[in-house]
């Protein structure tokens, strides 16, 4: 089972991973990470490093979602990438979360990151422009 | 056609039965029996457009589901049945879309209805209703995710004191 880890900017990640259980039930092997302002980002970086390990039991891997490519959270994850077993999105949205859990037991942690950033990006629609024309 | 889940949720296609119920119970269509929604073009086009488009779905009133019953579904269907209240849930019963067991997923807090369990506000015509689908033979439980325990409605209007 690949493991999950979402860190962002304040409370939205434990909030997300709150809204995803919510829907989707109990989400073992899953852990969020808010960096606060004046946060110790070696600290943080330290917590990640046992939180990437406690995830990931059964070396399957582990997604680190991040809120923002460039914010703090993603910037202290890149670190990680030393690791092959580690992906890491940028731009964390309900649906790629939801699909994750669906998703997290039938394919190889690559394979797993490249169809949720896809499937991320397909979520992500302006209502109008998929009606056609037809409200109002 | 083989009903796959019957579902009382007044929130009727969300994330809930999107994402959680329709993989668990391998559902490939949709049906959502609602007066409400059938008749107003737009929020039907809403709630249509929610859908991916692996899976079939058709929307229609109480009036439309005799034939829709008799034409569509008939053969090859995992079928997913949403209703917003218990009331519709009977109706369509009646008018012959059968299903062994009945879920309770969503019915929100109104004047006049109490809770039963965090998702779950009922007044005395649902649990009449309720009580009718027991005595038809259909198993009633509240489980609004699949992961959630289910509980029968025998051992909750027990609880109540009904």
């Amino acid at each position: 089972m690949v493991g999950l880890i979402i860190a962002a900017h304040g409370g939205i990640a434990a909030e997300m991973l709150r809204s995803a259980a919510s829907i989707m039930g109990s989400l073992p092997q899953a852990r969020a990470f808010a960096i606060e302002p004046g946060a110790d980002i070696e600290a943080i970086h330290t917590q990640l490093q046992d939180a990437v390990a406690e995830v990931n039991p059964e070396g399957d891997g582990v997604i680190i979602m991040t809120d923002m490519f460039g914010g703090t959270p993603a910037n202290i994850s890149n670190r990680f990438l030393k690791n092959p077993k580690v992906e890491i999105i940028n731009g964390v949205n309900l649906p790629m979360v939801l699909k994750f859990c669906g998703s997290r037991n039938s394919m190889p942690v690559k394979t797993l990151a490249d169809f949720l950033l896809r499937y991320g990006k397909k979520s992500i629609i302006n209502t109008r422009e998929i009606l056609g024309g037809m409200e109002g | 056609m083989s009903v796959v889940l019957a579902r009382v949720d007044n929130r009727l296609i969300h994330g809930q039965v999107l994402e959680a119920w329709v993989p668990y119970v391998r559902a490939d269509y949709i049906l959502v029996v609602n007066d409400v929604i059938a008749k107003d073009p737009f929020r039907k086009q809403l709630m249509l457009s929610c859908v991916p488009n692996s899976l079939q779905v058709k929307i229609c009133s109480l009036e439309e589901l005799p034939a829709l019953s008799q034409r569509h579904l008939e053969h090859k269907h995992n079928l997913l049945v949403l209703f917003a209240t218990p009331q519709d849930a009977l109706s369509a019963y009646e008018n012959g879309l059968e299903f062994p067991r009945l879920n309770l997923g969503n019915m929100h807090l109104e004047q006049g209805k109490h809770c039963i369990s965090r998702t779950l506000a009922v007044d005395e015509n649902d649990a009449h209703i309720l009580d009718r689908f027991a005595q038809l033979g259909v198993e009633v439980t509240a489980q609004c995710v699949p992961s959630d325990r289910a509980q029968y409605w025998d051992c909750m209007c027990h609880d109540l004191g009904n």
